[in-house]
């Protein structure tokens, strides 16, 4: 047995023993096996706290997760499962502001074939002509013969029926993989807010096509200020009226007259959002916020608040309004000819074309475009749907174009844009732009922008509130509120002239006219006059008796209470 | 004295691989059940959601006023007056407040002596005063089951 030399440079620890080369000497065997023991013996240790450490680790981890974080509450991953977060995968929800659904998506099965692995294509076509009497059948033969190809279509959007009668065929080369597909269960009520997809779910119109990417996302729902109980009572008048007056189309919104969300945007005729290739393009035109019209004599509120709002015209005065009024090459005339003086409130009343002309031309046409402007109504509209147009004034606008503007011709813009005007003249002189977003009510109202005073928007008011009670808006007259509002009949523009046999009858109005919190337009295009309204088909005769309906029917679904007449007015 | 250390030593990890292994098992078992409930979830939410999307389009505000015209008789939409204030609201008069219900389970024993005499067929709604039930004898000839007693 040779005695234990250990060597310095082998002993990694030796120097944390405390223990000097000189006491480790040849010839003292003793010393030299306590020192192996030493060092074995604290490897040991060290290896010993070391696997203690780690394996009391993973005890403390375990009882951390067992019971310290089970008692703070569930997993993550079942936070995950539970609550969200969003699929990402599938395209957000759409909702009305009550949270009513709109639009949503739904997974549903498609079938397809890998031609390649077809084993009976003659008994796999019998059995799928069974499972779908309308299918090409000849053509789905074509392609599943191709052996090069890999996937066919076979069907999507399967039922469950379907899905199992397929299954049963036993086929090994068809399959089925799962797809989104996208659901509008209010149907043609909504369409043209909402718009529609493709089979993809990407967004193609409305609010479908404006949010696509941020649908496509699948973030949280986007929540509408459409009120569908609303838009369901609005699009039943309209077409009531629609019926009644054989017109082709029409339009109807109703605004917040303070924060302009929409309410309700109605364009008739409407289409099936799950069929829209198959549908008219008069059903798929958006009348309220893509085609423009001269609304005709609403634009009269815009000319007198231009007025009162310069201090062209006082609402006191007296305006010369005998006819014709000749202007360059053509002759203004009224519907109700009137000679002499008129007052500025029975010249809106009354529907004076002179009266307006003469108070347009006070302001100039530098001011009266100036202001249109500022209303929204010579640019574009920011409305959040895909189908927003350009709105057509004359490039040189003289004398003539400042006369005709004032009662509504010359300018083309949409239903919209002039409802959204109307609301900043009436709430108190303040521009917000129109949205189909909601607000968060508990959110301060942003400032707009100002275009009247106040004042002048409570003389406004005044005056439509006039319109309504001795004028031509008598028909809009609702019973228990307090409208005011204005009525519009426009002749079509047609090859370079106006038709008069084609007309825009319109009546645009607010409730209650004293602190309007609502504004809503009702416009039939080309209404027949009627044995009910004497050969009239005037805004007066055909949109206000439908304003009239909408007003009685929304304003308790809006909360508004019924206003109590005073002592000797009539109610 | 080392070898009874080792043997503890031995006997100690022993019973932590064992309780490692244990855990890992159940963690496996719990992972699986885990991936199961959230298949589970999710199909449950897939089928929520068509729910929903189904009641939706039974609520179709078409549908719902055809529904409202063909069973709901005399059930009319609101008209102005109808929103007021509550302080607008006219109090009921004291002689049209109900006091008490009378219910009878049993429509056969409604007029015998024991049944109306049983305090068990009464349920004083306000407390206002204590009901005796051959006060009700006339009430009860409506034949109803419930009946609303006024003072």
């Amino acid at each position: 047995m040779t005695a234990y030399t250990p060597d310095p440079s082998t002993h990694v620890l030796g120097a944390n023993l405390g223990q000097s080369q000189e006491q480790i000497r040849p010839g003292n065997p003793a010393k030299a096996t306590r020192h192996a023991r030493a060092i074995s013996s604290f490897r040991l240790w060290l290896l010993g706290v070391v696997f203690f450490g780690l394996f009391a680790w993973i005890g403390v981890k375990i009882v951390h997760l067992a019971v310290i974080a089970e008692a703070r509450g569930p997993l993550k991953v079942i936070e995950y499962v539970l609550d969200g977060p969003a699929d990402e995968h599938r395209r957000s929800r759409v909702e009305d502001r009550v949270g009513r659904i709109l639009a949503d998506n739904v997974y549903r099965k498609a079938a397809y074939a890998n031609p390649s692995k077809i084993q009976d294509l003659d008994s796999t076509l019998a059995g799928l002509t069974e499972i779908f009497p309308d299918m090409n059948i000849s053509e789905l033969a074509s392609r599943l013969s191709d052996r090069n190809r890999s996937f066919v279509y076979v069907r999507r959007g399967l039922t469950p029926q379907q899905e199992q009668a397929v299954w049963n065929l036993g086929e090994p080369g068809l399959n089925f993989l799962s797809e989104q597909h996208r659901v509008y269960p209010k149907g043609n009520l909504t369409s043209h807010v909402v718009g529609y997809n493709d089979i993809d779910t990407a967004g193609l119109a409305g609010v479908e096509a404006y949010f696509d990417k941020s649908l496509q996302q699948g973030v949280a729902p986007l929540q509408l200020s459409i009120d569908v109980g609303i838009q369901h009572v609005v699009a039943e008048e309209l077409a009531a009226t629609i019926n009644h007056f054989e017109a082709p189309a029409g339009a109807a919104i109703l605004l917040d007259a303070n924060t302009s969300e929409v309410l309700s945007l109605v364009s008739l005729p409407d289409f099936d959002p799950y069929n829209p290739a198959s549908q008219s393009q008069a059903q798929l035109r958006n009348r309220a916020t893509y085609e423009t019209y001269e609304l005709g004599s609403v634009f009269k509120v815009f000319t007198l608040a231009a007025a009162l709002e310069s201090g062209a015209v006082q609402l006191d005065e007296e305006i010369d309004v005998t006819g014709p009024l000749q202007i360059s090459r053509f002759k203004i005339k009224d519907f109700h000819p009137h000679n002499g003086k008129m007052d500025i409130k029975t010249i809106m009343s009354e529907s004076s074309n002179i009266g307006a002309a003469k108070m347009a031309l006070r302001v100039g046409n530098r001011a009266q475009k100036r202001f249109l402007n500022s209303l929204g109504l010579l640019t574009p509209s920011e409305i959040e749907v895909q189908e927003v147009s350009t709105p057509r004034y004359p490039g040189n606008w003289k004398k003539t174009q400042t006369v005709t503007i004032s009662y509504g011709h010359g300018v083309s813009t949409s239903p919209l844009q002039v409802a959204n005007a109307f609301a900043a003249v009436v709430n108190g002189g303040v521009y917000r732009p129109a949205t189909l977003v909601k607000r968060d009510p508990s959110a301060p109202l942003n400032d707009g922008e100002r275009v009247i005073s106040e004042r002048t928007s409570a003389m406004v008011r005044d005056v439509l509130d006039y319109v309504v009670k001795e004028g031509t808006g008598g028909n809009a007259d609702a019973e228990g509120y307090r409208v005011g509002g204005k009525t519009g009949t426009a002749d079509k523009p047609s090859r370079g002239a106006y038709n008069e046999d084609a007309r825009i009858a319109t009546f645009l109005g607010a409730f209650p006219i004293d602190d309007p919190k609502y504004v809503l337009l009702v416009m039939v295009d080309e209404p027949i006059p009627q044995e009910g309204t004497f050969g009239f088909a005037t805004g007066g005769w055909v949109a206000a008796p439908a304003f009239k309906r909408i007003v009685e029917r929304t304003a308790p679904m809006l909360g508004l209470e019924k206003v109590v007449p005073a002592e000797g007015e009539s109610d | 004295m080392i070898r009874v250390s080792y043997i503890l030593w031995l006997a100690f990890f022993m019973a932590l691989i064992i309780a490692l292994f244990q855990v890992k098992y159940t963690v496996q078992q719990v992972g699986e059940r885990r991936d199961a409930t959230i298949q589970q979830i999710d199909e449950t939410k897939e089928r929520v959601r068509k729910l929903q999307l189904e009641w939706e389009q039974l609520n179709q505000p078409l549908r719902l006023t055809k529904l409202s015209k063909d069973f709901l008789i005399d059930f009319q939409e609101g008209v102005a007056g109808s929103i007021a204030p509550v302080e607008q609201i006219p109090v009921r008069p004291d002689n049209l407040r109900p006091v008490a219900f009378l219910t009878i389970e049993e429509p056969e024993q409604a007029f015998t002596a024991e049944a109306l005499n049983s305090p068990d067929n009464l349920h004083d709604v306000g407390s206002l005063r204590p009901i005796h039930a051959p006060d009700l004898l006339n009430a009860l000839i409506s034949q109803q089951n419930t009946v609303v007693l006024s003072e």
